[in-house]
């Protein structure tokens, strides 16, 4: 597909070789000499006053060197969205897992045997898990403070709703009246875990002056900086974390979970602390996907034109706000859609509840108001007698077109991403048996589609690219690569692009806080984006210093000058050159180096119709159409996905597959929230946080995806680039309940769609 | 608490170790002998990351015990690249993205690369029976399938 | 904290006169998965453990006057060696769906007996075969012989004596024309344990159409794998019908007594018996017409 040298092309990542002969360094495999393994204890209360701490026996356990609870640390509360979470809970717990103990000792069973020892003595207190219970006036505060705690500017919240966001559009009253249909759905969604196989693990170091050196396998240093630079005291220059090897992370490893804590422990016990969190306490005490609410109300007119929407989508953000801000807006403007709709009244809600804190997971809000978009368009057009593709192509916006926020779309593949996918799965043949007719023992075969809008998130990034001795180009970055090879594939690609070399050449540093290379992360489909835009800004500005330098030498106008095979040249002239290695032997001072900036300026959209929308607008958005074709089991209800077909809008593909991977990993994560994963929570506790009854897709549960590439670039990303790494997960619920529905004539609005809620909705249907 | 006397062969090379008879042999591999390519995770023979060979056959290392790898021959990823090459499933893995974060990678290996050496032509159903102990949360196999028939159709070189 | 002390014996009687010795402080290690994520849930603390590997004799597959299966064979063991015979395929389909490959190398078929989880997936075919455990035992009872029907005794039971050990599965050799199938229903389409889960056992007459014998047996849904007699009745001395498999279905369906729990509930347990239950007959009943035939 590219005509370009390296970038474009489906080159072996950089990383790739460590990777599979087992010499990559994960946070997993990180030690330090002396180092103490710590432990956290958790409440084993979903709300409870804490009445009594006493560490004794548990700080006598031989072994035991530093514990610390709510009564030893500062009674902080941390930095965030809202600033409503103590660093370790002190008076009041308000989910079952949060930490109230820290505990570190010699070996991690004499830090067990500690935590096991400690006896705290809690007052239960009524326990609110249903979030609509919450919402209510007079319902009991999980907050009572929160009007004073300190917020972002321009947050809507009261009581046990830490944000509303909402989009207004025309005037849906006249806009339903003017309808010659109107249509509600509701639906419901589950929490599931990012489920990175490595584990959260971090080692924290604090020497006699106070220096804080944190080893994390975090996707976000400087957020990790800044959460443990307040919670020990110290301005964020004394603090430096060092990012590991990270085993994925999908959203989850953006959060400091536990740097914090390691920190606190090194400094009391005077040696470094590992903290690895196992599991069990992951899945019960992380930040998973939020649990949703949806309710939609759809006018349109005969002919399938949309008139106006309704919806209301309720975000259970559990016991602390987290990231619930930012995604009841997010939600919005997925509510909203890539859709002509002229009127539209959006409302979200960040609704607290006695759960863990859900936080970013992969298209953090996506998937949920995805599958209820595409689930209720689904039922809209089978109720008007259309064919769901047609109902898209008919309502779906065009290149120049106003998004529902009123920003103008560039670059909109979407339509090319349907009609691809659509030929892709073989849409509308071979037309499936009438349900009535199905046989009792024959699988029901059926076809769904699902399509989108997605953001690339923007955010500061900055890069330093310089010549190595030999001629090799060194690239520098202040973010960890997470898997999908934006870091360690797709950046390397667009410097040796631009630098005239070898993939070969090309040499990827990731520096840690102390370098100072600020960068907003490995996050939200950005880090390709971000990160190689300002590795092409370094790029630019240490080639115009080559060229300078070669301009002396060769006595040849800049302008005049290219940079290709490894040296700087003469354009059109095969005999000037001098390479890249002669010019870096030059070079004794090391002052040839380029430094590269990327923040993106904000989409502009229209500020009057959106409130307390901490994220307004989709920057560089991404559009995308997946389709799935399953097979029902009638008599037991499982699901078996056949095909499935998924196009994506990407701008420019930087490395082909590496693009389609993001593809395929997206919707098997997908699969397994539509068909299988979910946090089960029984009176405020989760009852299972393993991976036997957290069920995640295997290798049979995932057919040959295929991944349509589609590019149409837009101005601002590398090559025209736009982000992918997010929005593969976001279309899998809602294509799979479409082809269930298609299959077998019913229709589920409760994630996820398991054989047994199919099997007796069959029953109830067919009896 | 008393330790036994082992002696672990570890990719073909003969380890002497005292160890006690709770440890298991990822955390002796890992800990002791500083193998740390098998990878650390569930706990619970779930994931696969931890996979090793024990005596050709794939195993979850998070629940041996390492007394009972006692004279027993360990394949592990450390031990599959050859002096001069990677292992021919290594290689496929690297050139058809069959690896995104990598920590699934090594148990991966050693399950396909153990399948293959019992049977080198297995089916698209026999690959998802050997391998469905292996999760993997980066890929969603696709890539993962394709390196390896790339390996099965050239009968054993990636 | 685990910890316990590691006993390799070399034979039988060692292994007996160490459980005798060490008693409710002892346990067995054969495929270990089980006890290993007991012990570290706290469920579990044997002081001892008595490793069985070091024992001779328990593992392997024998011939002779039906089938004779070591205790200590592995489940992938199993699947390899009992698939050169037919009458043994649902033992086959039930070993490939066990577990993912790795879990198939370490376990074994006398630690999934005696483990006795109500979803004991060796336990349904095993059933069907009406298969005899061999136990040893302390002096003076050296040996005894206990059908595997009536040996579970609850959910984590069984009717094991004071230092016995289970040595051997023995099955009686089927007659001929019979054919055997067992089904599971999971939660995703490998790698987990039974939702439900259904072995059938058909012996066709020499017409080749009327049942001479059937079995039924059922796990997940009781609190131990059972034979669901009513409905073997049911179809004993009949031609297989579609109409009376579906009933014979409904009686298993009936016989069943499944909990609700974080994996299903009971009513979808009860939908799968029926579904399960009526394809495993089918299936048996189709391989015992196919006789020698591999399918």
């Amino acid at each position: 597909m590219s005509t370009q040298r390296v970038a474009g092309q489906a080159l072996p990542r950089l990383d790739g070789r460590a990777k599979v002969t087992g010499e990559y360094i994960y946070g997993m495999d990180f030690t330090m000499p002396g180092m103490l393994h710590g432990k956290v204890l958790r409440s084993p209360q979903p709300h409870a006053r804490i009445v009594a701490t006493d560490v004794r026996k548990a700080s006598a356990l031989p072994g035991v060197r530093a514990i610390l609870t709510g009564q030893d640390v500062p009674a902080l509360l941390m930095p965030g969205t809202v600033w409503d979470q103590p660093l370790l809970a002190y008076d009041r717990v308000r989910y079952a897992g949060e930490p109230v103990a820290l505990i570190a000792a010699d070996r991690p069973e004499v830090a067990d045997e500690a935590a096991r020892l400690v006896e705290i003595t809690y007052e239960p207190l009524p326990v609110l898990t249903d979030p609509e219970t919450a919402m209510q006036t007079g319902a009991m505060l999980l907050h009572e403070n929160w009007a004073s705690y300190r917020a972002a500017e321009g947050l809507v919240r009261e009581g046990n709703v830490c944000c509303h966001a909402t989009l207004r559009k025309g005037n849906v009253a006249q806009g339903f009246a003017e309808a010659d249909l109107v249509f509600e759905d509701s639906f419901s969604t589950e929490s599931v875990h990012q489920s990175h196989v490595e584990p959260r693990v971090a080692i924290g170091l604090v020497d006699s002056a106070g220096q804080v050196t944190v080893y994390s396998n975090t996707q976000l240093p400087y957020w990790i900086r800044t959460n443990v630079a307040h919670a020990v005291g110290a301005p964020e220059s004394d603090v430096r974390i060092i990012p590991t090897g990270i085993g994925g992370g999908f959203g989850s490893k953006l959060y400091p979970q536990i740097e914090p804590f390691v920190a606190l422990l090194a400094r009391k016990a005077g040696r470094p602390v590992r903290l690895v969190i196992p599991l069990e306490e992951e899945i019960m005490a992380g930040l998973p996907r939020h649990p949703c609410q949806l309710h939609l109300k759809t006018g349109v007119k005969k002919d399938g034109t949309l008139v106006a929407r309704e919806a209301r989508m309720i975000l259970d953000t559990g016991a602390y706000a987290g990231s619930g801000p930012e995604l009841a807006s997010i939600g919005v403007l997925v509510l909203g859609g890539p859709y002509r709709t002229p009127h539209l009244k959006l409302d979200a809600y960040a609704v607290h509840t006695n759960k863990m804190n859900f936080g970013a997971y992969r298209g953090p809000a996506g998937p949920q108001a995805v599958f209820a978009l595409e689930s209720h368009f689904d039922a809209v057009a089978e109720k008007l007698g259309l064919d769901p593709l047609d109902f898209r192509l008919k309502n779906i916006l065009e290149e120049g077109d106003e998004a529902p926020n009123g920003q103008v779309l560039r670059g909109v593949g979407l339509r090319e991403c349907l009609e691809k996918t659509a030929a892709a799965i073989e849409w509308g043949k071979p037309a499936p048996p009438s349900v009535r007719e199905a046989s009792s023992t024959g699988p029901m075969r059926g076809k769904g589609l699902s399509c989108g809008w997605w953001t690339t998130t923007g955010g500061l990034s900055m890069s330093r690219v310089r010549l190595d001795a030999g001629g090799k180009v060194v690239v520098t970055v202040g973010t960890q690569e997470i898997g999908t090879g934006a870091i360690m594939g797709g950046v390397p690609q667009v410097v040796a692009e631009m630098m005239g070399v070898g993939l070969e050449d090309v040499r990827l540093v990731v520096a840690d806080t102390a370098s100072g290379l600020y960068d907003f992360g490995s996050q939200g489909s950005r880090t390709l984006f971000n990160v190689g835009r300002a590795a092409q800004f370094a790029c630019a500005d240490l080639i115009r210093q080559i060229k300078d330098l070669a301009e002396k030498m060769l006595e040849v106008p800049a302008a005049e000058l290219e940079l290709r095979e490894g040296a700087v040249a003469v354009k059109g002239s095969p005999g000037e050159r001098i390479s890249l290695a002669q010019l870096a032997q030059l070079d004794t001072k090391g002052s040839l180096q380029g430094r590269g900036e990327s923040f993106p300026d904000p989409a502009v959209y229209d500020t009057s119709r959106l409130s307390s929308c901490l994220y307004p607008a989709f920057h560089y958005p991404s559009f995308h159409c997946h389709a799935a074709e399953v097979e029902v089991d009638p008599g037991t209800g499982e699901v078996r996905v056949v095909r499935y077909a998924a196009a994506h809008d990407v701008g420019y593909a930087a490395n082909p597959t590496l693009a389609e991977g993001q593809i395929h990993g997206g919707v098997a994560q997908g699969i397994g929230m539509a068909l299988m994963e979910e946090i089960v929570y029984r009176d405020g506790h989760v009852i299972n946080n393993n991976w036997t009854d957290y069920k995640l897709p295997t290798i049979a549960d995932v057919p040959d995806v295929q991944a349509i590439l589609v590019q149409h670039p837009v101005e601002g990303g590398p090559f025209g680039a736009k982000g992918l790494g997010e929005s593969p997960v976001i279309h899998p619920p809602a294509a799979l309940a479409n082809a269930i529905a298609h299959a077998t004539g019913v229709r589920l609005t409760s994630l996820p769609l398991t054989a047994e809620k199919i099997l007796r909705a069959l029953k109830e249907e067919h009896g | 608490m008393s330790r036994l006397s082992i002696l672990l062969n570890v990719n073909g090379q003969e380890y002497p170790l005292e160890v006690e008879p709770h440890r298991t042999l990822l955390d002796v591999l890992r800990e002791d002998l500083s193998l740390t390519g098998t990878k650390s995770n569930c706990q619970e023979g779930e994931c696969g990351a931890c996979t090793v060979m024990v005596d050709g056959r794939p195993v979850n290392s998070c629940l041996f015990l390492a007394v009972r790898a006692n004279g027993k021959r360990i394949t592990t990823i450390e031990g599959l690249a050859g002096r001069e090459r990677l292992h021919p499933v290594q290689e496929a893995f690297v050139r058809h993205g069959g690896v995104q974060c990598g920590y699934c990678t090594p148990g991966f290996i050693v399950s396909a690369a153990a399948l293959l050496a019992a049977n080198p032509r297995p089916t698209d159903d026999e690959l998802a029976r050997a391998l469905a102990g292996n999760i993997c949360r980066c890929t969603g196999y696709v890539n993962i399938r394709r390196a390896l028939r790339t390996v099965i159709e050239k009968g054993g070189a990636a | 904290m685990i910890r316990f002390e590691y006993h390799q014996p070399h034979s039988l009687d060692e292994t007996i006169a160490l459980l005798t010795q060490y008693g409710n402080e002892a346990a067995l290690l054969a495929g270990g998965t089980a006890l290993l994520i007991d012990m570290r849930h706290g469920e579990r603390s044997p002081g001892h453990v008595i490793s069985l590997w070091e024992v001779p004799g328990l593992a392997g597959f024998r011939v002779n006057r039906g089938f004779h299966v070591g205790a200590l064979t592995t489940i992938s063991d199993l699947a390899g060696t009992a698939a050169g015979h037919p009458p043994l395929r649902a033992l086959v389909d039930s070993a490939w769906l066990f577990g993912g490959w790795q879990v198939r190398n370490m376990c074994t078929v006398g630690g999934n007996i005696c483990k006795a989880s109500p979803g004991a997936d060796m336990v349904p075919p095993l059933l069907c075969l009406d298969a005899e455990l061999r136990l040893a035992a302390p002096d003076p009872f050296r040996e005894r012989t206990a059908p595997l029907d009536g040996f579970l005794t609850g959910p984590d039971q069984t009717a094991l004596r004071p230092a016995e050990v289970l040595t051997e599965i023995a099955i009686p050799p089927p007659p001929p024309r019979t054919g055997t199938a067992f089904l599971k229903a999971m939660r995703r389409h490998a790698m987990d344990c039974s939702i439900a889960a259904a072995a059938a056992r058909v012996t066709l007459a020499e017409d080749g159409q009327t049942c001479v014998e059937a079995r039924v047996a059922l796990g997940a849904v009781a609190p131990n794998p059972f034979r669901a007699k009513q409905a073997e009745a049911l179809l004993a001395g009949k031609k297989l019908e579609p109409n009376l498999v579906r009933e014979a279905a409904h009686r298993a369906r009936d016989e069943s007594r499944p909990i609700s729990d974080v994996r299903a509930s009971a009513d979808y347990r009860r939908m799968l018996v029926e579904t399960l239950a009526e394809r495993a007959i089918l299936k048996a009943a189709e391989r015992a017409t196919r006789g020698d035939e591999r399918r």
